[in-house]
């Protein structure tokens, strides 16, 4: 067996390949210590063979022990090596160990989806951890799981997971039939697997939702989502979704109810603003200035006199700012991050304004359009709308307010037409429990 | 998708040329439109433009006044085009003042001009300038922040309120030209020093203009057509004043059957006093209330006689007459061979709701 797996493998130098001796009988033993855990291997290998060592018991573990799994294809062996099992030899017939190292021992710390007074423990980068987390939370009998792996070079695990009784069946054939039509060499995150089967090329709106929060996929479980986790991935992808599901924080759930109303209304007043407000200042500097009261006509008049550009260059101008600026907050290291934000806000606070580039309402309507960009709870969902802001922009640049009323109106019925994993991606109310049940019974 | 790309591009060469950035138009605030006198070019345009500032403090708004004489007010506009550096922009123009004159001098006949140019506002106000617009229009007033300032808050209600200022909208106006049995009312401006005095109002008829309203008969006006709140109601009594201000005026009016048709208007009015001679209220609150009423009845039904014998009809009685019909020529020419005779009956019920201070 060694010899095979050395040539296979080219004899890497952390490969340990060895035939071990007990003076009784011997044993062919390889494995990567880089990827087993030491402990377990110990544990289950070495000690039994060497100073507690009885070949009838060692004989009967090999047989019974769960974690010992027979494994007489040639061909298999090198993949299992690769994963982290160690590979033994024993009276001619060759057991696999797994022993596979883990990097997560427990839960990590919500960083995208933070939240005040909810759970703050979040998924970690192993799917075994995640799967558990998820049970934990949604502890019934009918969650069901299903294994896979993707990707040709990465042989990626994930898990499906669903609630058999709620999740709508037509939803589910979707998903397989979109996830057989997955070819990919590396599938290292979440994000890339929603992607891949959300048709991301003519879809201007995500249409599956990523989550790091194991309460919110246990909601979306219970809701009748489909939840898959990626092994390797703090993510999980859901679906189907709804247009609704991308403003709705965790919070909303566990504040009192009507001050979750009034948060949830600020929030798509505030994601309206961040796709609008760019062009509804060019519609109104540049075409309709009878739009507003006169004296706010008024003012923006006076502080654009010292711009020498027209309105929709000096919101090309702010606006490549801003997007540059929170471009470099992502990017950057932590520990120069302050300072581009720091020197980010200097020139698009006064100095801008004061050299003449762009007028002060300007500024107030890049930093509203930034601010409350980031109000919008879901990331994937707020790139989207940063993307839509531009559409909105070239509308207002040639048409002014009757563009940006138009485009308004196109992106409502766009919106009606799109469907995720065959749901209606605008519906208000989905179906109660109830009225589904007597749909399907009738 | 690529004939999808196409469209879109083709979209693009459709942008029509309304792309006027705002700092490249000239803001009338106010437009004064006055009778110059001479037969060729009757109309005398002025419009005040406004100087915008990014600073904004009380009495820094800056203006600048473009005057011209035209045969008609479309062709005078075009023309003072000329005279200024940037696009003339009507949408935020408010205020529209005709001079005096004008109006007596017969309707001005292209005065559609407003109602039918898309950038002018339909609630837009407009008002007589005594004794001529640009005079008005010359008036710096010291506490204006933005230019044109003090007349929008004057007429919008958003500023003062007062019972003695009459708001006449474009569309209104527009309306009352045409409508049989209503008759256009007009604010009239007077300029003093630094400042407007808006407290009379001027009454016309379709063609030209008839009655100019006293401060207390306007007063009397807006109570009973405009609902004028803020408003107040006095009377001598002996060598004492008694003044009550009015929180809630409704009046009714009721126009009767027949030949000289009688028209009966009924007001309810409440209020509390805010001037009276001491304990006058315990005595005989009653009293004072039918007193009270039956004196506004009076005054109200003396207003109601001159406006009728100018020949003017701002409150809309033969409106009120027509509806009752079937709202014909015939029936109008009845109400107008009739209105002349008209007799008014006013009954007025007053209200007090107290004294203003805790007994």
């Amino acid at each position: 067996m060694l010899d095979e797996i050395k040539k296979k493998l080219g004899a890497p130098a952390d490969l340990v390949a060895e035939t071990m001796d007990n003076g009784f009988t011997k044993m062919e033993f390889c494995f990567f210590p880089s990827m087993c855990d030491i402990k377990q291997v110990k544990d289950g290998i070495l000690v039994p063979f060497s100073y507690r060592f009885d070949p009838d018991e060692f004989k009967r573990m090999l047989k019974a022990d769960v974690c010992f799994i027979d494994a007489p294809d040639p061909e298999e062996w090198v993949g299992m090596l690769l994963k982290g099992c160690a590979l033994i030899k024993y009276e001619d017939r060759v057991y696999s160990f797994a022993a596979i190292r883990k990097m997560q021992q427990q839960p990590e710390d919500t960083e995208v989806e933070a939240s005040l007074q909810g759970p703050q423990s979040a998924m970690t980068e192993d799917l075994d951890m995640n799967t558990y987390l998820i049970r934990l939370r949604y502890n019934v009998p009918t969650l069901t799981i299903e294994k896979l792996e993707k990707g040709d070079v990465s042989k990626t695990r994930l898990n499906i997971l669903y609630d058999r009784d709620k999740v709508d069946l037509n939803s589910l054939e979707e998903l397989k039939k979109r996830l057989d039509t997955v070819h990919t060499k590396l599938l290292q995150a979440a994000g890339q697997l929603g992607m891949l089967l959300g048709n991301a090329r003519f879809s201007m709106f995500p249409n599956t939702i990523q989550s790091e929060r194991p309460d919110r996929v246990a909601q979306f479980l219970q809701r009748g989502k489909i939840a898959i986790l990626v092994d390797g991935s703090r993510f999980a992808v859901a679906m189907p979704v709804r247009f609704f599901d991308f403003m709705h924080a965790m919070d909303d759930d566990y504040e009192p109810f009507w001050m979750g109303r009034v948060i949830i209304l600020f929030r798509y007043i505030g994601m309206l603003l961040s796709m609008t407000l760019p062009a509804l200042y060019i519609a109104v500097a540049s075409y309709n200035p009878e739009f507003v009261r006169v004296q706010l006509a008024f003012s923006i008049d006076g502080s654009r006199a010292a711009v020498p550009y027209p309105s929709f260059v000096e919101v090309f101008i702010m606006l490549f700012m801003i997007e540059a600026l929170i471009e470099a907050s992502i990017r950057l290291p932590r520990f120069v991050g302050s300072t581009a934000a720091t020197v980010g806000g200097l020139i698009l606070g006064q100095a801008a304004q004061q050299a003449g580039l762009v007028s002060s309402i300007m500024i107030i309507v890049t930093s509203v359009v930034a601010i409350s960009n980031f109000v919008i709870p879901n990331s994937s969902f707020s790139y989207s709308i940063r993307a839509m802001k531009y559409v909105f922009v070239v509308a207002a640049i040639f048409y002014g307010m009757v563009g940006v009323i138009v485009t308004m109106f196109l992106i409502i019925v766009y919106l009606c037409h799109l469907r995720s994993f065959g749901q209606p991606y605008l519906a208000l109310f989905l179906p109660s429990d109830e009225q589904s049940q007597k749909k399907s019974g009738a | 998708m690529r004939r999808i790309l196409i469209a879109l591009s083709l979209c693009l060469l459709l942008s029509g040329c309304g792309m006027k950035d705002i700092d490249k138009r000239f803001y009338v605030v106010t437009t004064g439109i006055d009778w110059s006198g001479n037969p060729q070019k009757p109309y005398r345009i002025s419009v005040r433009l406004a100087i915008t500032s990014a600073k904004v403090e009380s009495g820094s708004s800056k203006t600048q006044i473009v005057t011209i004489d035209a045969p008609s007010i479309a062709e005078g506009v075009r023309h003072l085009k000329s005279f200024v550096d940037k696009e003339l922009e009507f949408g935020h123009c408010r205020v529209f003042i005709l001079g005096k004159e004008l109006l007596q001098n017969g309707p001005p006949g292209s005065m559609s001009w407003f109602a039918r140019r898309r950038d002018i506002q339909l609630v837009s106000y407009f008002a007589v300038g005594d004794p001529d617009a640009l005079s008005v229009l010359k008036v710096q007033p010291q506490s204006e922040r933005y230019p044109g300032n003090a007349l929008f808050l004057t007429f919008g209600k958003e500023g003062t309120e007062s019972p003695y200022i009459t708001t006449t909208y474009l569309f209104d106006m527009v309306r009352r030209h045409f409508e049989m049995g209503l008759d256009p009312v007009l604010p009239v401006i007077r300029p003093k020093e630094k400042t407007y005095e808006v407290d009379r109002v001027l009454l016309m008829d379709k063609k030209k203009s008839r009655l100019i309203l006293t401060p207390e008969e306007t007063q009397l006006y807006n109570m009973t057509a405009n609902k004028a709140t803020k408003s107040e109601m006095k009377m001598s009594r002996g060598a004492d004043r008694v003044v009550l201000t009015v929180n809630y005026v409704r009046s009714k009016i009721d126009v009767g059957q027949g030949d000289i048709p009688l028209v009966t208007m009924k007001v309810k009015i409440r209020g509390f006093l805010e001037e009276s001679p001491p304990d006058l209220l315990e005595k005989d609150w009653h009293g004072l209330e039918r007193e009270l009423g039956k004196h506004f009845s009076g005054q109200v039904e003396e207003l109601l006689y001159k406006i009728r014998d100018a020949g003017v009809d701002p409150y809309g009685f033969g409106l009120h007459y027509l509806a009752s019909y079937f709202g014909g020529k015939k029936d109008y020419e009845r109400w107008v061979e009739a209105y002349s005779k008209v007799r008014f009956k006013v009954v007025t019920e007053v209200k007090i709701t107290g004294a203003g201070v805790v007994r």
